[in-house]
């Protein structure tokens, strides 16, 4: 572990929203190279986590730092967060009647690379191939952002934002619920074409499902805003062989369903 | 559906003889006033409840706003000219109590024929009482267990002269005497009315509740009602009208004051029957009435629910002004009118404080050659950052020979204000009327039932009981609206 | 309506009495008697004052009618004016300006009479019987108002636009207001009647220059027969310190369809009012407005959808957003007639408040005098959507551009309505540059 210039490091982080404490001090670091598992049940923090990570304006962060390329970004605010690369793929990713998928990729693209950096024919050109990649219609390139899709296509447009805007850190947030088993086979697909030795990744999850397609370096379990469980490789080869039987025992049947 | 089908047409033009219960004269000798308005009138009147010097004076004030005043235009109500000196201001029975203090039996009668018993062994559990015949207050029930937690619940001119210092400090605090011309005739006429006032940290714990009743004729009703809450008071109000049935119109023209301080509560529930006119629009009672809440402190909140099926015209538009921060307002509506009635009502939420919130749900239902409008002002001041609104007026139309109308004003000088307005007008579903109808239930209670489920967020909002007297009551009066 | 105690001096706006009148030898004695019927009319109405209801927030005396004077009657330019970026979209490009206008006849229609665009004094020798039927016609379903009648009896630009039955033409006319000269009022005036089966798009866009001080008081009436189609959009870019009053009027016949927009974004104080009539069995009329206030900008705008008949449409959304001290007013009427059942009406109106400092008033109303119909309205205020923000900034997006990003959004809807891309790209292009970058 490199100690000089940790890549992503949460350490202590406290957040509170309206009053109540969620986050209760997490300590979590990744490095290049490495994808996470994060479990936990309900209201254990979870999604409290991500929007923290991301800089969500509903919560207040009370104690700790989050270190990211070297830096807290705590004070910054979210799009900056997101130019040095960060990447949050949403639980419940929101609608923007009126703003086209073509629209608001360039503009996130240009803001993530330089304006003009991209030339627009080139965009293109890359978008399809992703959809293409994340079997999506082409149709969607004229659609409004999310307005209208369903679940599954939501999902698929976090991803495919991710595989234009190419973070060195995604976090996503239960990307997995409510996905048939065709819908996660693409999803991972696309997921997995980001994981490499310069690309950290944190998989928020309620189902082990996902983790058979994202296989994770290492795994944590949250409970009442803390982490209760950590582990590395031995800890994933135990449940490999194992299963994830006795994590439901120890942490209760809600950690993961 | 095409035009000739007219399987589920509602006729309202069918003979509307409508009966009214409520409509009987009580046989009570009157102490009267003449006709007519003037100084010395107002300085009789003041004179009669034995009020201290600056009260006479403050209703001469008020008086002389008033004879400068123009009365509203604006509303969507038709009436002719009023003619103030054809009208009697004051008008009490003579003798309200026999010897050996209990009530004349005369009154007593009358108002247990209303469903109001106001003799001690009668007493309605859980409802403290004050009856208002006319022109004066008859009696007020559960006094003592009320004073013993230091609440205030007695008739306007009692509190004139055993509190005065407390009216002194409230009257006119809301509704200033020359806020518009209803308010500053009712300021210079009122007669009684209730005075509650909650210390405090009090829990009031049983309703306190007013009824008045108009009896004689070419009487006018002008009475006045003034609501205090304390620091973390809570008090729950009820408001019950009737009058008799009589050919010509008469004023009904009430002032009502709330006052909540820090954390308050005040509900106040009005069910609103008085006598409506024939199907000709002959006689029926004009009800011009000035309502409005003030959320003084901060968190207090003050709820309006109303129950509107009587009077020939109702004017009337009860009000919050949420000065506190966090403060609530909400007004819950059902306005009924058929017949010739005219109703304009609606309400005003005037946000100041932050995050103040507003609710606003109005049902209107028209039928007969009524018509029905919804009037509000939604106003959102500089001052009033994160405040919330939240409006709904439904209107609901049986026949086509009445009319809904929605007058909405909506001001937001905030841009952190979330403000929804939402309003739909539409002719009762036709579809519920035929899956209703297809279980075996007849047109009149298939009506019936849809407008009470219409209705049922306002009803849900009103204390238990009077929730089911409103529901019987609106029932009784759809029957006959339907073909 | 009480005219009785009106002087007839006391009626009069500053600058419009009869010896501001249009000479009479100058025109054909059939314009003659629809400007003298029209002054007796405005002679009528009393004046309106800030206690009128509709006038109530945006006092008339706010108007300084007394620094302008009417322009002059225009005349036909000798030469044809420079042509504008988007002429050749169009069939025929009316060019309007202080100095005169000019018709230009793009595709050759005007030649063969397929369709007519001619003055109003041209017409009246023309089709006197069009004239007589339309100018001033039924369209003016309501009681005369002052500004109507004003600019029916002191217009100094008269158009005429007449698309003959089932005729189309989907390219349609631009027509080009562009004044400059400070201290006088203009007062262009249309007429323009689409008759059976035909159909016709109509764009209209009015400038003037930021320092210029005018006054604009325009007058349109817009007929769609049975079964025709009709197409309207004004884009109104007037400088910051053009005042304008606005009053337009709409009817659509049996099976007709209207589409109307409206998109403020210029101009000091604007009044503007849209009335539009589905006066017979299946017209349907779409209405559509976008304003936006910033700096000290005033928008007041009325409208009103009048349901005269049964089995009849309408469908408005008027979208608005006030940044700065601008002040935003929308009033809007669903007046469904005794009768008019099977009636589908809908009015919306959204507002954004930007900044603080900004207000926005709304007043959505419904007047309904008949039972089986379906009429409903909604009006929102807020300022831009803390999760949508939160979504764009977590994609890099920089707060101000998100939130311009959110704006726009926001107009889309509307935007969309306009019939031509190079308006809609246009009306894109003001929204950016009034979101400034201090949004």
């Amino acid at each position: 572990m490199s100690e000089k210039t940790p890549f992503f490091e949460i350490r202590n982080l406290h957040a509170k929203t309206e009053d109540k404490a969620i986050l209760k001090g997490v300590n979590l670091t990744i490095l290049p190279g490495e994808t996470h598992a994060l479990m936990g049940p309900n209201g254990s923090g979870k999604s409290t986590l991500s929007n923290v990570i991301m800089g969500h304006p509903a919560y207040e962060v009370t104690d700790g730092e989050v270190i990211f390329q070297g830096q807290n970004i705590l004070e910054l605010d979210p799009d900056a967060r997101a130019r040095l690369g960060l990447f949050l793929a949403f639980q419940y990713p929101v609608a923007i009647p009126g703003i086209s998928v073509a629209k608001f990729l360039k503009s996130a693209a240009d803001a993530r690379f330089g304006q003009g950096t991209i030339k627009p024919a080139q965009f293109i050109k890359q978008l399809r191939e992703d959809m293409k990649f994340l079997e999506m219609s082409e149709a969607f390139i004229n659609r409004f952002l999310n307005d209208g899709f369903s679940g599954g296509e939501k999902k698929r447009m976090e991803i495919l934002q991710m595989l234009t805007l190419k973070p060195v850190l995604a976090v996503m947030d239960e990307t997995d619920s409510g996905l048939d088993i065709d819908a996660l086979r693409i999803v991972s697909k696309g997921v997995n074409r980001m994981v490499g030795p310069n690309f950290g990744l944190l998989v928020i999850t309620h189902y082990e499902r996902i983790l058979r397609y994202i296989a994770p370096s290492h795994l944590h379990v949250l409970i009442d805003g803390q982490v209760a469980m950590s582990g590395g490789p031995d800890l994933v080869k135990e449940v490999e062989k194992n299963g994830y039987d006795w994590i439901r025992e120890k942490f209760g049947k809600e950690v993961l369903v | 559906m095409s035009d000739t089908d007219t399987t589920f047409k509602l006729e309202t033009d069918s003979a509307l003889v409508q009966e009214y219960k409520y409509g009987f004269v009580s046989d009570v000798e009157a102490d009267e006033l003449p006709k007519g308005l003037n100084e010395d009138i107002v300085r009789a009147i003041s004179a009669k409840k034995k009020e201290p010097e600056w009260m006479t004076e403050w209703r001469l004030k008020a008086f002389r706003r008033w004879q400068k005043k123009e009365y509203p235009r604006w509303a969507k109500v038709q009436y002719p000219p009023i003619d103030y000196q054809d009208i009697r201001y004051y008008s009490a029975p003579k003798n309200t109590l026999k010897s050996g203090g209990e009530v004349d039996p005369e009154l007593a009668k009358t108002f247990e024929k209303l469903g109001i018993p106001i003799e001690e062994r009668n007493h309605l559990a859980g409802v403290a009482v004050d009856a208002v015949f006319d022109s004066m207050s008859i009696a007020t029930t559960h006094r003592e267990m009320l004073a013993e937690k230091g609440i205030i619940f007695c008739s306007m001119s009692e509190a004139l002269q055993h509190h005065p210092d407390l009216v002194r400090k409230y009257l006119g605090t809301v509704v200033p005497p020359g806020d518009n011309f209803y308010a500053a005739l009712n300021s210079a006429v009122f007669s009684d009315g209730s005075f509650c006032f909650i210390p405090k940290g009090v829990r009031c714990p049983v309703e306190l509740s007013t009824y008045f009743r108009i009896n004689a004729r070419d009487t006018g009703q002008f009475e006045r009602t003034l609501i205090v809450a304390e620091e973390g008071a809570y008090v729950s109000y009820i408001e019950g009208c009737t009058a008799p049935q009589r050919d010509n119109n008469q004023l009904h023209a009430a002032v009502v004051e709330l006052i909540a301080l820090e954390g308050a509560q005040i509900k106040y529930s009005t069910v609103q029957n008085w006598y409506a006119g024939d199907e000709n629009g002959q006689g029926g009672i004009y009800n011009f009435v000035t309502k409005r809440g003030h959320c003084r402190g901060a968190n207090s909140k003050i709820s309006w629910t109303q129950v509107e099926v009587g009077a020939a015209i109702t004017w009337k538009y009860p009000s919050v002004i949420l000065e506190g921060d966090n403060s609530v307002g909400e007004f819950y509506s059902v306005a009924f009118t058929n017949k010739k009635m005219q109703a304009d009502t609606g309400t005003k939420m005037v946000h100041i404080g932050k995050n103040t919130s507003s609710t606003i749900i109005s049902k209107g239902i028209s039928a007969g050659e009524s018509a029905n409008s919804y009037r509000g002002l939604v106003r959102v001041l500089p001052s009033a950052l994160n405040a919330r609104n939240h409006t709904c007026c439904d209107s609901m139309l049986i026949g086509d020979t009445c009319s809904a109308n929605t007058y909405p004003v909506i001001e937001a000088e905030t841009s952190t204000a979330i403000i929804e307005h939402e309003a739909t007008t539409s002719k009762i579903s036709e579809e519920q009327l035929f899956y209703v109808q297809s279980r075996g239930i007849d047109e009149e209670s298939a009506t019936s039932l849809i407008v009470n489920g219409f209705c049922k967020d306002v009803f849900k909002e009103l204390p238990l009981e009077f929730s089911v007297e409103a529901i019987k009551l609106l029932e009784l009066k759809l029957e006959h609206s339907v073909g | 309506m009480t005219t009785a105690q009106v002087s007839a001096e006391g009626a009069y706006i500053p600058g419009f009495d009869e010896s501001s009148l249009p000479a009479n030898g100058n025109q054909p004695a059939l314009l003659q008697a629809k400007r003298a019927a029209a002054f007796a009319q405005y002679c009528e109405v009393p004046l309106p004052s800030a206690r009128d209801d509709e006038w109530r927030r945006t006092d008339p005396a706010s108007f300084p009618f007394e620094r302008f004077s009417p322009a002059a009657p225009l005349s036909p330019l000798t030469e044809a004016p420079a042509p504008g970026p988007w002429d050749s979209e169009f069939d025929v490009v009316v060019s309007v300006s202080d100095a005169g206008f000019h018709i230009q006849d793009n595709a050759g229609l005007l030649a063969d009479k397929k369709l007519v665009v001619e003055t109003l004094a041209d017409a009246a020798v023309r089709h006197p019987d069009l004239i007589e039927r339309y100018l001033q016609g039924p369209v003016r379903v309501k009681q005369p108002r002052k500004f109507s009648s004003l600019g029916d009896a002191f217009w100094n630009f008269g158009l005429f636009i007449y698309a003959p039955a089932r005729s189309v033409f989907t390219r349609g006319v631009l027509i080009r207001y562009h004044h400059t000269v400070s201290g006088q009022t203009v007062l262009p005036r249309l007429l323009a009647v689409v008759d059976e089966q035909a159909e016709l798009t109509i764009a209209e866009y009015y400038e003037s220059p930021e320092t210029a001080e005018l006054l604009a008081i325009s007058t349109r009436e817009f007929y769609a027969g049975r079964g025709a189609v009709l197409r309207a959009a004004s884009l109104q870019e007037w400088g910051a310190r053009t005042f304008h009053i606005g009053e337009d009027w709409a009817r659509a016949e049996r099976d007709a369809r209207v589409e109307w927009v409206t998109l403020l974004l210029g101009g000091q104080i604007s009044k503007m009012m849209v009335s539009c009539d589905v006066c017979e069995s299946n017209a349907n009329a779409y209405l559509s407005g976008l304003f936006f206030a910033n700096d000290n900008q005033h928008v007041d705008q009325r409208t009103l959808q009048l349901h005269s008949s049964a089995n009849t449409y309408s469908n408005l959304l008027y979208k608005g957003a006030v940044k700065d001290r601008g002040h935003s007013v929308y009033q809007g009427i669903i007046d469904a007639s005794p009768g008019a059942i099977k009636v589908d009406a809908y009015q919306m109106n959204n507002n954004l408040i930007l900044s603080e400092g900004a207000r926005a008033d709304s007043l959505p109303g419904l007047e309904i005098d008949a039972d089986d119909l379906k009429c409903s309205h909604g009006a929102t205020f807020g300022n831009l959507d803390a999760s949508q923000l939160f979504y764009l900034q977590s994609r890099g997006l920089p707060k101000s551009e998100a939130r311009q990003l959110l704006v726009m959004a926001f107009f889309e809807e509307v935007i969309a309505r306009i019939p031509h891309e190079f308006m809609r790209e246009r009306v894109r292009e003001d929204v950016r540059r009034k979101c400034g970058a201090s949004i």
